[in-house]
């Protein structure tokens, strides 16, 4: 009897030091979470991905600390003058996209992230806008294909329309639509309760263009 | 139970602090690059663990450590990262940290002597499918838009592409590795043929002048390589006007699958009434083309890839007739042809990578003039395996084999003496290739390859080595060598009258410098080119086998020097290129050693394209120079011992970009030779001398001197 206790203290032990664990990763990425809301100049964004690169070191078999650390770099290569560095960073990106990949992570929410990398690789020269314009059109199309409902794969795909010249089937006219559709998506996203750790941004940035849009269209 | 899980509970409080005991220590200290300046927001990490922190815009960090038997992992984005045992703080806690920029970010160095390739990374963005559609002495054509790089001669009256002091059958062209056997239009002597493809249909261009991969045979000089494109992005129709002809593609897409399908159609009979031709042409140029593209996405990332072009035309001219001064004869081509090209393309895990592929070129040109007529028919299958393990972002292996079947029938009538040749023979030909890719360290890299090739028609084997190294010398400047032995079966035209020759042959050695900052690139590449075993046979008896031998030989020494940046103009991109080459050979009927008609000693190109967004425009400029060509003069003692004038071209174009009833429309026009130089490629003279015993000429120029194009492209 007593044998049998110690093994299923034993076990218990182990269950809730996994639990322990699970709920650890949790709370450090509601933390890092909340930070990145908050987050608003170039160190404070820098000073979370830190914070997510260092989850992702330990939790290597999880798929979000891997996006949110890959999803800030990409955010921060945009405001980044130098362009090696700008690449240097959309490749650690990459690299983490591609182990989020690798964990079975959500792939439209992943593909969508690898589209916003493309655009991410296009702004840093003129020179590349047509392919990797197409490059990212065709990704974000194939996120929107897994999920429908995904609004940062919408939103995204607006942004491509967007700055894709009139000529070219773009311009503000074009992307309003897509626009609109990431809206009501982001406003579906709000009324559902998902895992905490899914995806959330993009419905601010997805109004202001919605204004943007408006603007130019009056 | 309460107990129990109270237990858990106390449990669990200690194992995830279970090192709380230990005293705690404070650290601090500095992270650096190699030069002193702060790196901000790196992050140091207590390995295995959340722990850590970012430092702040001066480069410095404070933190807390709980462990001292813990590990401090400091990185950053771009460098390598540097590990440091707590412990070492027990003396002293504050250390600062130098990182050094990381060799993948640095960029490996990339081999790149004789080589112009489309890459994605700025650093060497060169080639891409737009810059031909708007070059203008390119006309949209992909072999005129390579004459405006280093390496290529303009041979306005043949079309294909000549290399380094090479001849035009000595460039192959490949679409997704394979083999396209016949990748120009069809054309009578002194018309320039253009490529088959739209260049459109292709998103990466390799353009090869020399020591390029042991994946590619059978090419004395070069390689031109094209990729197609992948899934098109949206189901859509385009419609295109031209002024001499139009066409219609409709792509349908699917979610991993596509196929587009289109017709064209060009007749030049409107354009030469009001633009006169040189000659009278009875059939004024007109073609037919129909176009099959499909894809279909397998798994992940394996790719099928379908594309199929058929393609008539017809062409007829009265021209000279080169026996007596004076005398005409009337010139009539039809031709057919159909390439197919399917491949498989996928990875297989375990970083392996499989690309397969067949290939299929049938081709008939009837050829009619006056004193005899040519009907002459090509088959040509390609069957290609090739895989690629990459062990580690430094080293890779990439072997495979070729297997291609030729069948060629020729049947040549000479309409007064009733003479008839009938020549009808095939060939296989086996290839194999290993590859090995290798950096040892981040600034050299090496690729060492063996190619070996059987020919059934000529019965023999061969052996070539590929040979290249590239050293990176600073982050922007880097420095290639390459080396090669290339082979090639004698043409079909050759083998008409024998079989018993040997392969031609070259040697490749180049020697490249490359600085590439931003969006501007310069490289200076020097060269020298050893042919061997070229075909001789005798000028009057070319009918007769037996003169035939490979005791022709022949070098090329030249410098090609090339510029492009995109970064000094606001939205100006401009290229300039320079070639040097000297060129001397002795092969079919050449009696010595000569530079050949092909082999202009310089050669310059400026293409310059300006973007003005306000009126949604481009507009693009080319000046083309070189210096005269060798022509052989009859009269003269000397063989090939005289200089067409210089040649010069000035073409201009441009595109706006509009909506026309709310679809996406470019308006493209384009003129050539504006300042409407009389270029003279070279001169024919009559077999026959006149009555004063001299041989009179007739130049060889352009069908017209000056050539407009104006297209419109609409997509619905």
């Amino acid at each position: 009897m007593k044998r049998q206790i110690t093994l299923t203290t034993a076990f218990l032990l182990i269950l809730g030091t996994v639990m322990a664990q699970q709920s650890n990763f949790e709370k450090t990425m509601m933390e890092a979470l909340n930070q990145l809301d908050k987050a608003k100049s170039t160190t404070e964004l820098q000073d979370v991905s830190g914070k997510f690169e260092r989850i992702a070191r330990v939790e290597t078999e999880r798929w979000e600390p891997y996006y949110y650390h890959a999803m800030i770099l990409i955010n921060l290569s945009f405001s980044e003058k130098d362009r090696e560095r700008k690449d240097a960073l959309l490749d650690d990106a990459q690299k983490g996209i591609d182990k989020a990949l690798e964990c079975n992570g959500n792939k439209s929410e992943l593909h969508a992230l690898q589209g916003f990398l493309y655009q991410g690789r296009l702004q840093v020269s003129p020179a590349r806008a047509a392919n990797y314009s197409r490059k990212a059109a065709e990704i974000l199309g194939q996120a929107v294909g897994e999920d429908p409902a995904n609004p940062r794969a919408l939103y995204l795909l607006g942004m491509n329309l967007y700055y894709t010249p009139k000529a070219f089937g773009g311009g503000a006219s074009a992307a309003l639509p897509k626009f609109m559709e990431a809206k009501k998506m982001f406003e579906m996203q709000q009324e559902q309760v998902n895992s905490e750790l899914l995806p959330k941004w993009g419905a601010e940035m997805n109004q202001g263009m919605i204004d943007a849009c408006n603007r130019q269209n009056n | 139970m309460k107990r129990i899980l109270a237990t858990i509970v106390l449990f669990s409080c200690i194992i995830a602090s279970p090192y709380s005991v230990n005293a705690q220590m404070h650290i601090q200290g500095r992270v650096t690059d190699k030069n002193g300046n702060a790196l901000a927001g790196a992050n140091i990490i207590v390995k295995g663990t959340y722990d850590g922190t970012s430092t702040d815009s001066t480069g410095r960090y404070r933190l807390t450590i709980d462990n001292v038997n813990s590990v401090l992992v400091v990185s950053y984005v771009g460098y390598d990262e540097q590990e440091m045992p707590v412990e070492v703080f027990l003396k002293n806690n504050k250390i600062d940290f130098m990182l050094y920029e990381s060799n993948n970010q640095i960029e490996g160095v990339v081999i790149t002597a004789g080589t112009f390739e489309t890459a994605d990374r700025v650093r060497s963005v060169t080639l891409q499918p737009l810059d031909i559609l708007t070059t203008p002495s390119a006309a949209g054509d992909i072999y005129g838009a390579l004459t405006s790089f280093p390496g290529a001669a303009v041979i306005g009256e043949d079309g294909r592409l000549f290399v380094r002091g090479g001849d035009g059958y000595e460039t192959k062209t490949f679409i997704d590795g394979l083999l396209s056997k016949k990748p120009y239009s069809s054309s009578i002597p002194d018309m320039p043929s253009r490529g088959q493809f739209n260049p459109s249909l292709f998103s990466g261009t390799t353009f090869s002048t020399g020591g390029y991969s042991a994946e590619y045979g059978q090419a004395l000089s070069s390689a031109l390589i094209l990729t197609s494109n992948g899934l098109p992005l949206k189901t859509q129709t385009d419609i295109s006007l031209m002024s001499v002809g139009g066409g219609i593609t409709q792509t349908l897409k699917g979610k991993n699958s596509s196929v587009a399908v289109g017709v064209e159609y060009m007749n030049l009979r409107p354009y030469t009434k009001l633009v006169k031709p040189s000659y009278k042409e009875s059939h004024p140029f007109k073609s037919v083309g129909l176009t099959l593209v499909a894809r279909q996405k397998v798994g992940d990332k394996g790719m099928v890839k379908l594309y199929n072009v058929f393609s008539q035309s017809e062409y007829g001219v009265e021209y000279p007739e080169f026996t007596l001064p004076g005398s005409m004869t009337s010139i009539s081509l039809k031709n057919w042809n159909n390439y197919t090209n399917l491949t498989y393309s996928g990875n297989l895990g375990k970083e392996w990578s499989l690309k397969s592929g067949a290939a299929l070129t049938l081709d008939n040109d009837k050829l009619h003039m006056q004193a005899f007529s040519v009907d002459e028919a090509t088959s040509n299958v390609q069957a290609k395996i090739s895989l690629r393990k990459k062990f580690n972002e430094n080293a890779s292996l990439l072997f495979g084999a070729e297997e291609t079947f030729s069948l060629y029938s020729q049947n040549y009538v000479e309409v007064a003496t009733a003479f008839i040749n009938f020549s009808k023979f095939d060939d296989f030909c086996t290839a194999f290739f290993v590859e090995t890719d290798y950096r040892p360290i981040p600034l050299i890299a090496f690729r060492a390859g063996i190619r070996s090739e059987h020919s059934s028609v000529i019965g023999e084997n061969n052996l070539g080595l590929r040979l290249s190294a590239a050293l990176k010398l600073t982050n922007h400047t880097q420095f290639s060598l390459a080396y090669g032995n290339f082979f090639q079966t004698p043409e079909e035209e050759l083998l008409r009258f024998t079989h018993q020759l040997h392969y031609e042959q070259a040697n490749h050695y180049i020697t490249n410098i490359q600085w590439e900052q931003d969006n501007r690139i310069l490289r200076v590449e020097a060269y020298h080119k050893d042919y061997s075993k070229l075909v001789i046979y005798n000028p009057v008896e070319f009918w007769n086998g037996n003169y035939y031998n490979n005791s022709g030989k022949g070098n090329s020494n030249g410098i090609d020097v090339f510029y492009r940046d995109k970064e000094t103009f606001k939205t100006v991109e401009f290229w300039v290129s320079y070639s040097y080459v000297d060129s001397k050979r002795i092969y079919r009927d050449y009696p010595k050693m000569v530079t050949p008609p092909f082999a202009p000693k310089h050669s310059t190109s400026l293409v310059m394209k300006k973007w003005i967004p306000k009126i949604t425009t481009q507009v693009g400029l080319s000046v083309s120079l070189a210096s005269g060509r060798p022509y052989n003069n009859p009269n003269s003692q000397h063989f090939m011992n005289e200089l067409t004038p210089f040649y010069n071209d000035v073409s201009i174009n441009c595109s706006y970009l509009t909506t026309f009833f709310d679809k996406s429309t470019i308006i493209y026009s384009s003129v050539s030779n504006l300042l409407g130089r009389d270029n003279i490629f070279g001169y024919h003279y009559y077999s026959q001398p006149n009555s004063n015993g001299v041989y009179e000429s007739v130049p060889v120029k352009a069908d017209s001197k000056r050539f407009y194009l104006l297209v419109i492209l609409i997509t619905i």
